[in-house]
C-alpha cells in the first residue's frame, strides 16, 4: 500500500533502548491500583463517612415527612374522597388518580 | 504482473490477520493480569506506535514519551482489554490522540528540535539518494500533524480509509480527502524544492 513518493522507504523504527524502559515502567505500575485500593487516605474515609451521614439524614427526613402531615394528607383525604365516590360525586378511578397525584406532588 | 501483485496483497492481508490474532490473545492475557503479555504487544505494535507518534509530533523525544504513555495506559486498564474488538486500531487511536495533545503542548512551549528523519531506507544497504530523502523529510515536516498522521496510517500502517476514519473520528470521505490533499501538498513542496 506504499505510495510512489515513499518507495524503498519505511517509517523510522522505535529505538531499541526504549523497550526496556517502557516495559519496566509498566511492570512497576501494574501493582499500583491494588496498593491504592487497600491504602485509602484520610480524605477518602472522611468523604465516605459524610456520604453515609447524608444518606442517613435523607432517609430520616423522608420517613418523618411520610409520617407527618405533608405526605400523610393524601392518605387521610382518601377516606373523604372515598366517601364522595360512594355518593357518586367522583368515581373510584378518579379518586385514586387524585390520591396518586397529591402523593407524588411533593417529589 | 497482476498475479504477483495479487499474491503480495493476499500475503499482506494474511499477515495482518495473524498480527490481529496475536494481539487479541495478548490482550486476553493482559485481562487475566498477565503483565508479561505487554512485551508481545510492544513487539507487535511498538514500531507503529512510535512511527505514528513521530509523524504526529515531529519530535523523537515526544514520540518516545508517547510510546511510554500508550503502554502505561494499557497496563493501567489491562483488566478491561478483553472487550476490545480491534486491538491494533485501539492502540493506534490512543496514539493518535496523544500525538495531537503532545503536538499542541509543544507548539505552546515553542520548542524546536533539529530536523528529524521520518523515514529510513527499507533496505539497510540502500543508502543512496540521501539528499532526496532529506528533501522528503523537510517536506513532510511542513505538513500539519493531522495530514502527517493520515499519511502514516495509510502508507506505513497500511490501514484502509474506513479504519483511518474510525481511528481519527472522521467521516470516510473526509479521511480520503485529507490523504489526497496531503499527497498533493507533499508533491507541490517537493516540486518547488527541485
Amino acid at each position: 500500500m506504499s505510495h510512489q513518493i515513499f518507495s524503498n522507504l519505511r517509517a523510522a523504527r522505535v529505538p531499541e533502548s526504549l523497550k526496556e524502559r517502557v516495559l519496566s515502567r509498566c511492570q512497576a505500575i501494574s501493582s499500583e491500583p491494588y496498593e491504592s485500593a487497600t491504602n485509602t487516605s484520610w480524605l477518602d474515609s472522611l468523604l465516605q463517612a459524610s456520604a453515609t451521614v447524608a444518606v442517613l439524614l435523607f432517609t430520616v427526613t423522608c420517613l418523618s415527612l411520610f409520617v407527618s402531615d405533608q405526605i400523610a394528607i393524601p392518605f387521610t383525604r382518601f377516606s373523604r374522597l372515598d366517601s364522595r365516590s360512594e355518593k357518586g360525586i367522583v368515581t373510584n378511578k378518579e379518586a385514586s388518580w387524585i390520591v396518586i397525584r397529591r402523593g407524588t406532588s411533593w417529589l | 504482473m497482476v498475479i504477483p501483485l495479487a499474491l503480495t496483497t493476499v500475503r499482506v492481508a494474511k499477515a495482518a490477520i495473524e498480527q490481529q490474532d496475536k494481539l487479541r490473545s495478548a490482550f486476553d492475557r493482559l485481562a487475566q493480569d498477565d503483565i508479561s503479555a505487554l512485551e508481545d504487544v510492544y513487539d507487535l505494535c511498538g514500531n507503529d506506535v512510535y512511527g505514528l507518534a513521530l509523524w504526529s509530533t515531529g519530535s523523537p523525544s515526544d514520540a518516545s514519551d508517547i510510546v511510554q504513555e500508550v503502554f502505561l495506559k494499557l497496563a493501567r486498564i489491562r483488566c478491561s482489554l478483553n472487550t476490545i474488538r480491534n486491538p491494533r486500531n485501539y492502540i493506534l487511536q490512543i496514539t493518535q490522540r496523544l500525538g495531537i495533545d503532545f503536538y499542541r503542548d509543544r507548539k505552546r512551549r515553542m520548542t524546536r528540535e533539529e530536523p528529524i528523519e521520518f523515514l529510513e531506507p527499507a533496505f539497510v544497504q540502500d543508502q543512496s539518494n540521501l539528499e532526496d530523502r532529506m528533501h522528503l523529510h523537510d517536506a513532510i515536516s511542513k505538513l500539519n500533524p493531522k495530514q502527517r498522521q493520515i499519511l502514516f496510517l495509510r502508507y506505513f500502517a497500511g490501514l484502509s480509509f474506513s479504519e483511518i476514519a474510525e481511528i481519527s473520528d472522521l467521516n470516510l470521505f473526509t479521511a480520503a480527502g485529507r490523504c489526497r490533499v496531503a499527497v498533493q501538498q507533499l508533491r507541490a513542496i517537493l516540486r518547488k524544492k527541485s
